[in-house]
């Protein structure tokens, strides 16, 4: 009986020590996920403003009648970021990727963001072209999809007409969903029958179509990074409300044993006395 | 009719960040602290070839002159 006395206490020191540490990570993850909720509205409210270039890109093209050409080199671009703990964001991004290349296997791809990369270059390394990293801590500016456009358009080894954008679509504070954003080249844009009525000059053809692209690219990286803050905030609310089912469930545990342990030296005590 | 930048080898993005560079430049004090978040970049890149990833390196921006000292 002594023996199993001391095993229930080395059990709940053991417990007192889990119900520690799990309290002290439910206090990160709950200060996580206020953060995540500021930079969530901060985020939606940069989104708003970036959907609205976005969209007059998108409304050029569906005013003007664009159809894809059937021999048009598509590039794609996967948006996703550096950080972590944000739920399913990179896996879906990863996986839609993935399906897309499965369909054009010979199809370039840029990735953005350390976390896609590291799960496209297990399945499709022949197909990346260039990556970059240091994106997702803060909103992303146009500076940033400036530059990031630039260097892709000056890459003479990413030859390409089209692109398909794969990112993440803020759909509200619970849920997200990956969709492609198609980019048009310029020169398809002018085939369009809306748009051979104008006169055009070649030079500024080429400027829109440079704008378009970091336009587009921007409302990519923007939307998809206030998709991320607020799965992130679900993913650290889901994780402070576990810890606090695992802790509620180990204290019991351990009061429970704490109760046996007592009972236990009780009957000892009492057993005893009475043998005297 | 060919831009001078263009031919000088920029592209329109590397062009319109310069001219932003410059207007930011001559924002008042009062608000510069609001703006300078829109400046900065510390994107890196790195080419991939036959499925290997390149060296990183920050990615190229056209470097203007500082502000002169008034």
């Amino acid at each position: 009986a002594l023996g199993q006395q001391t095993r229930n206490m080395a059990t709940l020191k053991e417990i007192q020590t889990r119900l520690k540490s799990i309290t002290n990570i439910s206090k990160i993850t709950a200060s996580m996920k206020m953060i995540a909720s500021t930079k969530t509205t901060r985020a939606q409210r940069a989104m708003n403003v970036a959907r609205v270039y976005g969209k007059t890109s998108g409304d050029l093209v569906e005013q003007a009648g664009v159809q894809k050409a059937e021999s048009a080199n598509e590039l794609l671009i996967t948006v996703s970021s550096d950080k972590g703990l944000c739920g399913g964001i990179h896996s879906s991004l990863a996986r839609q990727s993935r399906k897309y290349l499965a369909e054009h296997p010979e199809a370039p791809l840029v990735v953005l963001g350390d976390k896609a990369k590291m799960q496209l270059q297990r399945a499709y390394p022949q197909n990346i072209k260039s990556s970059f990293n240091q994106i997702g801590a803060t909103i992303p500016t146009f500076e940033e999809s400036s530059e990031i456009a630039s260097t892709v358009l000056n890459d003479k080894d990413v030859v390409f007409d089209n692109a398909k954008l794969m990112y993440n679509k803020f759909v509200s504070a619970i849920a997200f969903e990956t969709s492609a954003m198609e980019f048009y080249p310029i020169s398809q844009i002018v085939e369009s029958p809306n748009f051979k009525a104008y006169e055009f000059q070649e030079d500024v053809l080429t400027n829109l179509n440079e704008f378009l692209f970091a336009n587009s690219l921007h409302w990519a990286l923007v939307e998809g990074h206030a998709a991320e803050m607020a799965a992130k905030r679900t993913a650290m609310e889901n994780a402070t409300k576990n810890a606090g089912d695992i802790i509620n469930r180990l204290t019991l545990q351990y009061n429970r044993g704490r109760q046996a342990v007592i009972t236990n030296e009780l009957i000892d005590i009492i057993t005893g006395a009475s043998a005297l | 009719m060919t831009f001078a930048w263009r031919t000088a080898g920029m592209n329109y993005l590397q062009y319109s960040s310069i001219a932003a560079r410059a207007l930011r430049r001559v924002v008042k004090s009062e608000l510069k602290t609001e703006i300078a978040k829109r400046e900065g970049v510390s994107v890196k890149y790195a080419k991939w070839t036959n499925g290997k990833a390149g060296a990183s390196a920050p990615v190229a921006i056209i470097e203007t002159r500082p502000q002169a000292e008034n």
